[in-house]
C-alpha cells in the first residue's frame, strides 16, 4: 500500500494531504483523549449500595432551611412583580434582595441634609411580602449621594452619612412607625470581595469593617424598633480571615452570612464544618446564625440552570447540608433577567419577555418537603448517588439523587431496607417530573426486608416510598 | 498642702495594692473552680454484649458550673471489635452543628445549645451512638474520648473546659447473636453494605448476611489448628467481582468435609443450606435466576464439630445475558457514548490516512 501510494502520488501532494489531515484530526484525537482521560477517571468512583436501617432513628430533619430564595439586580425595578404568583408556590421563607440603594432611588441630598424615599423599595419589599415571605435586605452599595465621587462601589465621603442611612433603612422596615416587620435580616453589602463591588478588603482605604462598623453604629441608633438582626460578610466564599475578622471586630454581629457557588455538593458540608471549627474558640460566637445567602453551581451563566443539573445539585446539596445545617441556604436567583433566551440565566423562572416558564430547579424545593421527619441510619451512599431517608408516621422514605458534575453518569442502584415489621407494603417510587409507579411488597418475619433496584438517570431526584398496610 | 496630697496618695496605694491582689486571686480562684468542671462520660460504663449486637451507647455531660454552648465530640474504639453505625445528638444539645461522621474506629458530633442565650447547663445526654459488636474480646476493649474533644463555654473565652472523661469498658462473648460465627473484620465500602437482621425469638438462628473479607480472617479465640481447616469456607466461583452471564450462576467452593454450607444470595434474597462432599466441595445453583445487577454471596459454614466460619464473595449479573432474566438490561454505571465516539475518530482516521490520498489522486 505505502509503495502504491508513492507511486501514484507526487510528495508534495503527500504533505498537503498529510498536514491537512493532521490539522483536521488534531481536535478529534484530542478530543478523544479527553474522552478517555474522562472515563477512567469515572470509574474510579464508587457505586451506591443504600442500606436503610428502620430501627436506627435519628434526630427530626428540617425542611424550611432552604425556603430561601435570592434575587439579583438585572434589572432596578421590582422584578418579582410579575411573578408573585409562582414564588409564592415555592413557600418562600425568606427572600433576599440586594441592590438596595443603587436601584431604588433611597438616598437623595437636599443641601447638606440627607433626604431619604422608600417608595420605590417599598414596592418591591411588598411583593416580597405579598409572596408570604419576609425579606433580607442587602445594604447595598453605596447611595450615590454620599459615595466618593458618586460611586456606588466606593466608601462615603462622611461615613456618619452611611450609619445614618443604615439607621433610617432600619427604622423604615422595622420600625414601630414604619412598616413594623420583625425578624428582618439586615445584612452588610453584598460580596464586599469582588472587584465587581468594591473589591473591600480588611484594612486601608476600603476597609470591609469600617463599613460594617458604621453599619453598626447607625443600627445601634434605630430607635422604636422590632427585633432585628445585622450581619455579614455576604462574600463570595466562605473565607476564614473574614468570618474571624468580624468575630473579633466587637461589633454588633448578630449572623454569619457568605456565598457558595460550588459544583461539588459535599464541599457546602465541608464549609459548615470549617465554620463551627473556627468559631469553636469563640463560644458566644459558635451558635450564631449562619446564612448562605446566595448558592448554586456555578457563579457563571450556564445552560445547567435550564436542565435537571441544577435540580440534581440543589437536592445533592440539601442532603449534604440535612445534618449540621446552616440557619438559611438561599437558592440564586428567582427570575431570569432580561435578553436570557438561550437558557443561560440563574432564574428558577424564566423571565416574563421569555415566557415565565418554571425550569427543572424551580420544582425541586417542594419535592422534597416530603422527606420531612425523624432520619433513619442510611449507609452506601456513593461519589454520584446520595440520599438521606427519614420517618413520619409509619412511611418510610427515602430521597435519592444522582448528580454528576461530569454530566452523563447513570447507575442502578440496590436499595434494602432492614428491620422492617412484617407486613404488606406499598412501595411508591417516584422520580422529579419522572414516572411514578407503585409496587406491593410483602416483608416476611423471617427477614423483615425489602430490597430493590431503582435505577438512577443522570441528574435525577428520586423519593422511595414505603407505607406499612393496616 | 503638698505632704498632704502625698500622704493621701500613699494611703490610696497602700489600699488599692493588696485590695488588687485580693481581687485577682478572687477572680482567678473564680475560674479555676469554674473551668475545670465539665465531664464527659459514657452511659453505660460497662457494657457486655454478644458478637452481631447492636446497642447504643450514651455521651453524658455534666457541665458543673460552666455554661456550655458547644461540644466537639470524637470518640475512638478498637474497629476489629466494634462497628460504630451511627452517631446523633442528646437531648440536652438540640443543634448539629456538625454532622456525625463514623469510620473505621472513630466517631464524631460537634453540637451546640439551643442559642447561645439558653446554654446548657446540668447533666444529660450530649449524643448517642449506636455500635455493633464484630468480634468477642479477649480482655475488655475500651469506647474513650479522644484528646481533640472539645467542650466550649461562655465567659471561659478559648479555652477547653473539659477536664475529664470516662470512657467505656465493653466486653464481646462471641456465643450469641449469630450462632457465634466468628466475623472477620469488614473492610472498606462492605462495611456499609452490611444489612442487620433481627432474629426473632424462637426461630433457629440464621448466619448473620454481613459482607466480610473474601480470605477468611482467623479470630483470636481460634487456635491456630483450628483455624487451618476445621470450619474454612471458601467461595471459588463465581471469582470476586466477576461479571457472569447466565442469570442462575453456579456457586462453589471448599469446605470440610462433611460441613454444612448455609448459602445467602444477595440483592435477591435466597437462603439454602448444602453440604460439602467428602473432598470438601460444595455447589449451589439458584433456582429463581438473579437479577441483573450486583450481588453479594454469603456462605457460613459448620463442620462437623460445630465450629463454624463465614466468607463472602460479590459479583455482577450482565444484564440480557441469558433468557429469563426478569428486567430490562439497565448498566450499572457509565454510558455508551464516550465509546462510540472514539470508534468514530478511530474511523475517520482510518479514512484519513488510506482512502483521502487515493481520491484526491
Amino acid at each position: 500500500m505505502a509503495n502504491f501510494l508513492e507511486q501514484n502520488t507526487s510528495p508534495k501532494l503527500n504533505t498537503i494531504v498529510s498536514t491537512i489531515a493532521l490539522l483536521a484530526f488534531l481536535p478529534l484525537l484530542l478530543f478523544g483523549v479527553y474522552q478517555a482521560v474522562v472515563i477512567i477517571s469515572r470509574a474510579t468512583g464508587t457505586p451506591a449500595n443504600i442500606v436503610v436501617d428502620a430501627s436506627n432513628v435519628l434526630e427530626p430533619i428540617r425542611t424550611d432551611f432552604y425556603h430561601a430564595f435570592a434575587q439579583g439586580g438585572e434589572e432596578s425595578k421590582d422584578m418579582l412583580a410579575p411573578v408573585v404568583s409562582e414564588v409564592r408556590a415555592l413557600n418562600p421563607q425568606l427572600i433576599r434582595l440586594d441592590h438596595l440603594y443603587d436601584h431604588y432611588d433611597v438616598v437623595g441630598r437636599s443641601g447638606n441634609d440627607l433626604t431619604f424615599n422608600f417608595s420605590k423599595l417599598d414596592a418591591a419589599v411588598d411583593t416580597i411580602l405579598a409572596t408570604g415571605a419576609k425579606p433580607l435586605l442587602a445594604l447595598s452599595f453605596m447611595p450615590s449621594a454620599i459615595a466618593r465621587g458618586g460611586k456606588i462601589i466606593d466608601p462615603p465621603n462622611n461615613w456618619d452619612e452611611w450609619a445614618l442611612v443604615v439607621q433610617r433603612t432600619i427604622e423604615h422596615y422595622s420600625g414601630k412607625n414604619g412598616k413594623n416587620l420583625s425578624g428582618i435580616y439586615y445584612e452588610v453589602w453584598n460580596e464586599p470581595d469582588l472587584d465587581q463591588f468594591g473589591s473591600w478588603k480588611l484594612s486601608g482605604d476600603k476597609n470591609y469593617l469600617t463599613l460594617y462598623r458604621y453599619a453598626a453604629t447607625g443600627a445601634g441608633r434605630a430607635q422604636n424598633v422590632n427585633f432585628f438582626l445585622l450581619g455579614g460578610p455576604a462574600t463570595t466564599g466562605l473565607y476564614q480571615n473574614w468570618i474571624l475578622a468580624l468575630v473579633l471586630s466587637g461589633n454588633r454581629l448578630d449572623f454569619l452570612s457568605w456565598h457558595s457557588y460550588l459544583s461539588n455538593p459535599k464541599t457546602f458540608n465541608d464549609d459548615q464544618r470549617n465554620v463551627i471549627s473556627w468559631l469553636l474558640p469563640y463560644p458566644q460566637y459558635t451558635l450564631l446564625p449562619k446564612l448562605i445567602t446566595e448558592f448554586g453551581f456555578t457563579g457563571g451563566k450556564s445552560t445547567g440552570y435550564s436542565s435537571m443539573y441544577a435540580a440534581a445539585h440543589t437536592a445533592a446539596t440539601i442532603r449534604q447540608l440535612i445534618s449540621g445545617r446552616p440557619t438559611y441556604a438561599f437558592t440564586f436567583q428567582l427570575i431570569d433577567g432580561p435578553g436570557q433566551k438561550s437558557g443561560d440565566g440563574w432564574g428558577l423562572i424564566t423571565h416574563q419577555d421569555n415566557g415565565k416558564r418554571q425550569k427543572p430547579r424551580y420544582w425541586v424545593f417542594n419535592f422534597l418537603d416530603i422527606m420531612v421527619g425523624n432520619r433513619l441510619a442510611l449507609s452506601g451512599e456513593g461519589t454520584w448517588v446520595t440520599g438521606f431517608s427519614t420517618i413520619r408516621d409509619g412511611t418510610i422514605r427515602v430521597m435519592l439523587t444522582n448528580f454528576d458534575s461530569g454530566g452523563n453518569h447513570v447507575e442502578t442502584v440496590p436499595v434494602s431496607w432492614n428491620n422492617l415489621n412484617p407486613g404488606n407494603y406499598t412501595y411508591r417510587e417516584r422520580f422529579l417530573l419522572g414516572r411514578d409507579v407503585t409496587f406491593k411488597e410483602t416483608v416476611t418475619n423471617f427477614d423483615r426486608r425489602i430490597a430493590r433496584q431503582v435505577y438512577m438517570p443522570a441528574q435525577s431526584v428520586a423519593i422511595l416510598e414505603l407505607t406499612r398496610q393496616p | 498642702m503638698k505632704k498632704a496630697s502625698l500622704l493621701v496618695v500613699v494611703l490610696l496605694m497602700l489600699v488599692a495594692i493588696p485590695a488588687t491582689v485580693f481581687l485577682v486571686g478572687r477572680n482567678q480562684e473564680l475560674r479555676k473552680r469554674a473551668a475545670p468542671a465539665t465531664s464527659l462520660s459514657l452511659t453505660p460504663s460497662s457494657i457486655n454484649k454478644k458478637v452481631g449486637d447492636v446497642f447504643s451507647v450514651e455521651v453524658t455531660i455534666d457541665t458543673g458550673p460552666n455554661q456550655v454552648v458547644a461540644a466537639e465530640l470524637h470518640l475512638v474504639f478498637d474497629p476489629t471489635k466494634l462497628e460504630a453505625q451511627t452517631i446523633t445528638n442528646g437531648s440536652l444539645f438540640p443543634n448539629i452543628l456538625a454532622s456525625g461522621i463514623v469510620d473505621r474506629g472513630t466517631a464524631s458530633i460537634t453540637v451546640g445549645a439551643a442559642s447561645a442565650t439558653k446554654p446548657v447547663t446540668g447533666t444529660g445526654a450530649t449524643a448517642v451512638v449506636k455500635f455493633k459488636a464484630l468480634d468477642k474480646t479477649d480482655a475488655p476493649i475500651s469506647i474513650r474520648f479522644a484528646a481533640n474533644t472539645f467542650v466550649g463555654s461562655l465567659g471561659e473565652g478559648s479555652n477547653n473546659v473539659l477536664t475529664g472523661t470516662t470512657p467505656a469498658s465493653v466486653t464481646i462473648t462471641g456465643t450469641g447473636g449469630i450462632g457465634g460465627a466468628p466475623i472477620a473484620t469488614p473492610s472498606g465500602a462492605l462495611t456499609q453494605t452490611t444489612p442487620t437482621p433481627t432474629i426473632p425469638s424462637g426461630q433457629t438462628p440464621k448466619p448473620t448476611p454481613t459482607p466480610v473479607l473474601l480470605t477468611p480472617t482467623p479470630t483470636k479465640s481460634a487456635s491456630p489448628s483450628a483455624q487451618a481447616s476445621v470450619s474454612a469456607v471458601l467461595i471459588t466461583a463465581p471469582a470476586k467481582d466477576s461479571s457472569v452471564t447466565k442469570t442462575t450462576p453456579t456457586i462453589s467452593g471448599k469446605a470440610a468435609p462433611g460441613a454444612t454450607i448455609t448459602i445467602t444470595i444477595y440483592s435477591t434474597p435466597q437462603t439454602v443450606v448444602v453440604t460439602a462432599d467428602a473432598s470438601g466441595n460444595w455447589s449451589y445453583t439458584p433456582v429463581t435466576p438473579l437479577d441483573p445487577g450486583p450481588h453479594n454471596v454469603v456462605a457460613t459454614a459448620t463442620s462437623l464439630t460445630g465450629g463454624t466460619q463465614t466468607t463472602t464473595t460479590s459479583f455482577v449479573v450482565a444484564a440480557g445475558g441469558q433468557a429469563g432474566a426478569t428486567q430490562s438490561a439497565q448498566p450499572v454505571s457509565g454510558t455508551v457514548a464516550p465509546t462510540y465516539i472514539l470508534l468514530a475518530v478511530a474511523v475517520l482516521l482510518l479514512i484519513s490516512g488510506v482512502a483521502v490520498p487515493l481520491i484526491i489522486r
